[in-house]
């Protein structure tokens, strides 16, 4: 190995080599070396689809080959599948979003430290639509979708309509069709003394625009599901728990609306009627921390998003 | 006649013959087929070399080992399985590790297909940056320089 850093060592350091010598050198180099013919494409795929979102996005200028493969459709819904569910949490500081990805299972070394951590700029307007992570995707206030994975935002289009704006209400919802492996938004506008309501639908990445849904055309009925009611304990309702949604595994996850310096949340789950708790204490000990001279912690809301998949989808 | 152990002989591109346990076999989706459907007592595998088979054999060996006489105590052997897995891919250079995922494609041996998949991704992983990657696994950029400044641009935040 160190001979053969030499080797490259001499040949950037001696530019006034001959093309032809330094050509000769390098194939010789590639023929101890395994060749990237050896891995046929579909196991390429394979390999790329093991390492996280930030070295997929990262390595896409290796070459042609994983740039294109990192951005098939079927490579990101397959990556989205593989990808072990998260715990997402943002919060506000000094006007910028601080967004974690924790596990929502123990680390192998029992510590449930984040996986990633990262902040976001002017986000003073984002606000949580739905407080739901559908597929990775996060719908935001203003018809605005956010992939934390990516730390891409997207305005969507709005729908051309006939309704002036000051005469309706919108209520918008983002979905996830596992047929078409496609995010869709949902938007429902209520117009009119008789609150009309007229559903418009947008697929996400699919080159079009808003469409409306009829009664006859699509056979959509509109139900909405809600979360189920939870009745708290008396012990959880004194720590200020909120009910935030339920894991893959089924269990109810629970966690406060606010943080000083700690906080933790509690995943129960109700067939086995067991609880585990996860307490994430010094996260913030890096850079954000380092920008909190001379401020005096302070309570800060945080918003949890559970059974967070990492997405590739491009916004 | 139960009790007795079938030992089926596996027999490499290069002639390398190896004698293993049914159970053994079993493991590897295409061999289970191929011993179902023609149960002759040796098969030649004529697209994996001798070097490669045995790796796949010790493989299989001790993961068919691990789920039987596993038991209760499935937990800790999982543990132990895990630390045999690690040592197994450890020394090993890449275009073993290369040969192996092909083999282990081939046939179709889904566990060892992810462990060797996964140890590339490791390695790429470990790669400072995407000079070294091609570097390490010998690929050849085709993007002009324009073309990879506008990529490395367009996943600046991926960088920090």
């Amino acid at each position: 190995m160190r001979v053969f850093k030499k080797k490259v060592l001499s040949r950037n350091h001696q530019p006034w080599k001959k093309k032809k010598r330094r050509r000769r050198e390098e194939r010789s180099r590639d023929d101890d070396k395994p060749q990237p013919n050896h891995i046929p494409i579909d196991l390429t795929v394979e390999i790329l689809s093991r390492l996280p979102a930030k070295s997929i996005m990262r390595y896409q200028c290796v070459s042609k080959l994983w740039s294109s493969i990192t951005r098939l459709p079927s490579f990101i819904n397959s990556f989205t599948s593989r990808a072990s569910p998260r715990l997402l949490l943002t919060f506000k500081y000094h006007k910028k979003k601080l967004v974690f990805s924790f596990p929502q299972n123990q680390n192998t070394d029992g510590s449930y430290s984040p996986v990633y951590s990262y902040h976001m700029e002017n986000t003073n307007y984002d606000r949580y639509l739905q407080w739901e992570s559908v597929q990775g995707l996060i719908l935001l206030y203003g018809l605005k979708i956010w992939n934390p994975s990516l730390r891409r935002v997207l305005t969507l289009p709005r729908p051309k309509g006939h309704i002036p704006t000051s005469l309706y209400t919108r209520k918008s919802y983002l979905g996830y069709d596992p047929l078409e492996g496609k995010h869709k938004v949902l938007s429902l506008y209520y117009y009119g003394s008789n609150n009309f309501v007229k559903p418009m639908i947008l697929t996400l990445g699919a080159q079009e625009s808003w469409r409306r849904v009829t009664k006859d055309g699509d056979g959509h009925k509109w139900t909405r599901q809600c979360l189920p009611g939870v009745r708290f304990s008396r012990e959880w309702s004194n720590n200020h728990m909120h009910f935030k949604g339920i894991t893959d595994a089924g269990e109810l996850v629970f966690a406060p609306g606010s943080f000083v310096d700690s906080f933790r949340i509690l995943y129960f789950d109700p067939r086995r009627n067991t609880t585990r708790e996860a307490l994430f204490k010094g996260f913030m000990d890096d850079e954000f921390r380092r920008s909190d001279d001379g401020v005096p912690n302070y309570e800060k809301c945080i918003n949890v998003f559970p059974n967070h998949m990492e997405s590739l989808v491009s916004l | 006649m139960e009790n007795e152990k079938k030992m089926i002989t596996l027999k490499s591109s290069d002639d390398v013959t190896f004698e293993v346990e049914e159970a053994v076999v079993l493991e590897s989706q295409f061999l289970s087929h191929l011993v179902q459907d023609c149960p002759a007592p040796e098969h030649k595998i004529k697209e994996v070399t001798g070097k490669i088979l045995s790796k796949v054999v010790e493989y299989c060996e001790k993961h068919v080992v691990v789920v039987v006489d596993g038991g209760d105590s499935s937990s800790s052997s999982g543990d132990d399985l895990k630390k045999w897995d690690d040592k197994f891919i450890k020394e090993m250079d890449l275009s073993t590790v290369y040969d192996l995922i092909a083999a282990a494609n081939y046939l179709n041996i889904q566990a060892l297909l992810d462990l060797m998949c996964q140890r590339v991704a490791d390695v790429i992983t470990a790669c400072k940056d995407h000079k070294e990657i091609r570097e390490t696994l010998g690929i050849v950029s085709d993007y002009t320089a324009e073309e990879e400044a506008e990529v490395l641009k367009e996943n600046e935040w991926a960088f920090d």
